[in-house]
């Protein structure tokens, strides 16, 4: 076990290493360099080649690159927005927390509807109620996240005023003290994540029916609650803690199209207007967030399944 | 160029302004039900209903996911935008001179901390009488050492100033400070001296109207307020240099720091009619309220207007479609292009999507520009055709602005007829100007294809005459050349695909092949560099529409078209056209505008017009938003809610 953390542990340096050098070298390769851009009308050569030195970007890639890392491995510093005139720390600080609410949310929703309705789907099989709750999980799945959120706020924001207009969220407070104006960001993406894992949980629980180990519970006159939750259930939730770990990283990636259509200021849409304003410190910095808690996730995801599954061995 | 820096960047408020929208808060021009306009630029005004003082505001950042950076107003050249000025900074701190209130091209005296200014007989010396009534919020009267002040950091840190151009060899011109031989201050005015005579009305409107008055509370050098020297020293003192680099160091830090533009004492020091009340850090956000001190003609009726942040404009409509009542409802936003109603200049609410929720349409205020795209004379690829008169007037005669304007833009918008904008008033145009207006004719592109040597059997068309005489295809053209080039334009505007689609068929009429493709406002930004030896990517282009270009009071092209101007990317250089935009920046006579319209009309510029955009404005039923400028500034002085 030690063995293979650690041998996962440098494989996640070199993936975080990797997808640095990968988006640093991708943002310093715009036409002409940043600043122009960031100039846009205001440039003339001399404003250039000032913007160009007071970004530190008339220095080579290479040395840009070591500035970036240093402080980064140093003091956990991502860098200073020039165009925001704010820390990426401080950025992200104030973006973040909103958006792991509202993901953290949905994900949990998503968790605690998704596996009953696998199981009712499951133990129900090809009878009416499984065939209605893959049809609306079919929907639910088709159905692309920024139409159902349009759709959900203009009819109870806008048609029936079920729910009032808010300022923008922008703050984990603002967050956290509107739970009504949590309801339709969380349930647009509880729809579609339902929807999906719902099918994912069904198929799980139907592989564990058909193992030995129920047949010969049920042999052994174990009562069909028993094995069902007793044995298939447990068994059955072994995937899904790959899938929900695997998941983490939309904490931190935030839900962009959501975040847009109910006007939150989280991460993603951070990410998003950083990108196409060129502002590469943010989008390095969100990029690196994204990748480490992808990382993360992903051993959580197989130290998990070890330890959920004694026929999992990690070496 | 500093000179008219302040507006040019006004083109830039982000992406929708691609074609040099027009859009300040709301119209000064109140649609009239029964009026007979069927133009934008001309419709009617009506009545305003009696006014209410008091209430709060809530308005619509402009354009969505845009929001000031910068307090102060010294700014930086990538600091200067719409939002961080017009839409910000103007509120608290006004500059000398208030241009284009109300979609009029002339100074606004009641605007600015100054009176109108008095010249020598010379025509060196312009005296800039400062208002009595105009002080600080601390209680210091706005004096000729706050001009003084802003002249000198100019002076010490021009490399660093986005309001500081460098000589102008070519129009033989220089700008603030460099034209300054010397000042003279006193509390109650400042004169100012230049190096040689300029056109006055270019001084007052171009070049005073980006100074800004500073307050002497501000000549510190860090956070315990110690005393700086700046504002004490004058042009050619020599400890200058050191004594302003102390106080902007300190100034440009604070000036930036976006958590503390509402707690910082330094920017509670206002002349103007709001103070800044508080201010998100996170969202762009900002609330401002009045300066119970403010000194000027125009008091606000408001008690406080708050700045909503919006993180698209689909967000925006979601709450104005949600109505004009409630405790977070807009009394102004902006229609989306979508949902934008035809515009109907007989009566400008007819299809008015959110009239139910309470709103009106009111029309933006026009924009004292030029729209067009430019061509690189100096792009390794087709530069050579581009600098052909023929090709350009070809490229312009197949752009069909108006049909652009009624078809996907919905009626908002104003043709540009050439270098000189037509609108808003204010502008004289010559006779050969109007003469030579830009006009759609493909007929006449085809015959200048055909008359200069091109095969039309195939487009793009290929070049079958080589050579420089009248009848050929011009200098640097080889016999096979195919008349084709790519058009760049920003990604994500349906209304301009339609539009360009458009003008790519129509060329291929006359043979010119275009390849349109999209890139990001900031990807094209990028590209935007000139073509040299030392910036081989700047001959890479062949033309992109990247934004128009806003001007100052007098629309002269300094910084935009002279030989080596900062601005001038198409390597387009004439010497003639220099001298005749030197004559509007010297000359006050009415025939140097003249003659270089005329001039303008009569070569191949690098720049093919395009129609501007007019931006409609959603104003709650029971708000009055009248006061804007061609700028795209707001002026909530002149906002109320009515009874």
């Amino acid at each position: 076990m030690t063995t293979y953390l650690i041998r996962r542990l440098f494989q996640s340096i070199v993936t975080l290493f990797i997808v640095s050098v990968a988006t640093f070298g991708l943002m310093h390769l715009m036409p002409n360099g940043v600043a122009r851009a960031m100039l846009g009308r205001n440039y003339n050569p001399q404003n250039l080649a000032n913007l160009n030195h007071k970004l530190g970007l008339d220095k080579p890639l290479y040395v840009q690159y070591g500035h970036w890392l240093d402080r980064l491995a140093l003091h956990f510093d991502l860098g200073y927005s020039y165009q925001r005139n704010q820390s990426v720390n401080d950025l992200m600080k104030e973006d973040l927390a909103q958006s792991i609410y509202i993901v953290g949310l949905a994900l949990f929703f998503t968790i605690v509807l998704s596996v009953p309705l696998g199981v009712v789907q499951a133990t129900r099989r090809n009878t009416v109620t499984d065939y209605t709750i893959t049809t609306f999980s079919f929907i639910g799945y088709a159905i692309p996240v920024f139409f159902l959120g349009v759709v959900l706020r203009d009819l109870f924001q806008v048609q029936f005023h079920v729910i009032p207009i808010a300022k923008q969220i922008d703050s984990f407070h603002a967050a956290f003290s509107q739970p009504a104006q949590m309801i339709l960001p969380v349930g647009t993406l509880v729809v579609s994540g339902v929807a999906g894992y719902s099918r994912y949980m069904r198929s799980s629980m139907l592989d564990e029916i058909t193992q030995d180990y129920v047949r010969t519970a049920i042999a052994k006159g174990a009562t069909k609650r028993r094995v069902l939750y007793g044995h298939v259930l447990r068994n059955a939730m072994i995937p899904m803690v790959t899938l929900i770990g695997l998941s983490l990283p939309t904490l931190v990636g935030g839900a962009l199209l959501v975040e847009q259509i109910f006007n939150i200021q989280g991460i993603g849409v951070l990410t998003i207007q950083a990108a196409t304003q060129n502002d590469f410190v943010i989008v390095l910095g969100t990029t690196m967030l994204t990748a480490l808690v992808t990382v993360i996730g992903s051993l959580v995801a197989d130290i998990s399944y070890a330890a959920l599954d004694p026929r999992v061995r990690l070496t | 160029m500093a000179v008219r820096n302040t507006r040019k960047f006004l083109a830039l408020a982000g992406v929708v302004a691609v074609l040099a929208s027009a859009a300040a808060c709301g119209s000064s021009k109140k649609s009239s039900s029964n009026n007979n306009a069927t133009n934008p630029v001309t419709s009617a005004t009506s009545a305003s209903a009696p006014a209410k003082t008091g209430g709060v505001a809530h308005v619509a950042e402009w354009p969505a996911g845009s929001s000031p950076y910068a307090i102060w107003p010294f700014m930086a050249p990538d600091q200067l935008s719409t939002q961080n000025a017009g839409q910000f900074q103007y509120f608290f701190y006004r500059p000398l001179y208030f241009v284009g209130l109300n979609d009029k091209l002339a100074v606004n005296y009641d605007m600015g901390p100054a009176d109108k200014p008095t010249w020598s007989s010379d025509g060196l010396t312009i005296t800039v009488p400062l208002k009595s009534s105009w002080s600080w919020n601390n209680g210091e009267k706005v004096t000729g050492k706050d001009v003084q002040f802003w002249l000198n950091m100019l002076k010490a840190e021009s490399g660093k100033s986005g309001y500081y151009s460098p000589p102008n060899k070519a129009a033989g011109v220089n700008y603030l400070p460099d034209n300054i031989k010397s000042t003279t201050v006193s509390d109650s005015s400042i004169s100012i001296t230049f190096d040689q005579a300029y056109n006055q009305n270019y001084i007052v409107g171009n070049a005073l109207q980006t100074v800004t008055p500073m307050p002497l509370a501000w000549d510190v050098t860090d956070d315990k307020g110690s005393k700086g020297k700046c504002a004490e020293d004058t042009l050619d003192s020599p400890s200058l240099q050191a004594d302003c680099d102390a106080v902007y160091k300190y100034l440009s830090a604070a000036g930036k720091d976006v958590k503390s533009f509402a707690s910082n004492p330094l920017w509670k020091i206002a002349d103007g009619p709001w103070v800044l009340k508080d201010f998100n850090a996170t969202s762009g956000a900002f609330s401002i309220v009045q300066n119970k001190q403010f000194g000027g003609e125009h008091k606000p009726y408001l008690d406080e207007v708050d700045f909503e942040a919006f993180q698209s404009p689909d967000a925006e409509w979601t709450v104005l479609k949600a109505g004009s009542t409630g405790p977070n409802a807009l009394q102004i936003g902006v229609f989306p292009n979508a949902d934008t109603p035809q515009y109907n200049g007989n009566n400008l609410q007819a299809g008015n999507p959110l009239a139910s929720a309470g709103y009106n349409v009111e029309k933006g205020a026009l924009l004292d520009s030029i729209g067009y795209y430019q061509v690189n004379f100096g792009s390794k690829n087709h530069g050579n055709l581009f600098k052909q008169a023929y090709f350009t007037k070809a490229l312009q005669d197949e752009m069909d602005q108006q049909s652009a304007i009624n078809g996907p833009y919905k009626g908002w918008g104003y043709q540009t007829t050439g270098v000189v904008p037509g609108y808003p008033d204010g502008n004289t145009l010559s006779p050969a100007a109007k003469a030579a207006a830009a006009k759609f004719d493909p007929a006449e592109a085809k015959s200048l294809m055909q008359a200069h040597g091109w095969d039309l059997s195939t487009t793009p068309a290929t070049c079958k005459s080589p050579g420089t005489g009248d009848n050929q295809c011009g200098e640097g053209i080889k016999a096979g050349d195919k008349a084709e080039f790519t058009l760049e334009y920003p990604t994500s505007h349906p209304a301009m695909d339609t539009m360009l689609a458009s003008y790519k068929q129509s060329a291929a009429g006359a043979g010119i092949g275009i390849t349109l493709s999209t890139k990001t406002q900031n990807t094209l930004g990028g590209e935007l560099v000139g073509c040299s030896k030392d910036s081989p990517a700047g001959c890479g282009w062949d033309a992109i529409l990247y934004g128009g270009w806003v001007f100052s009071l007098q629309p002269t092209t300094d910084s935009l078209l002279t030989t080596g101007a900062g601005s001038n990317i198409f390597s387009f250089s004439d010497p003639k056209f220099d001298a005749a935009v030197a004559k509007t920046i010297k000359s006050s006579d009415p025939q140097a505008w003249y003659d270089y319209e005329s001039y303008a009309s009569s070569i191949s510029l690098p720049l093919i017009w395009m129609m501007n955009q007019i931006w409609p404005w959603a104003v709650a039923s029971n708000f009055h938003d009248s006061g804007q400028d061609a700028f795209q500034g707001f002026e909530p002085e002149f906002w109320y809610y009515t009874k």
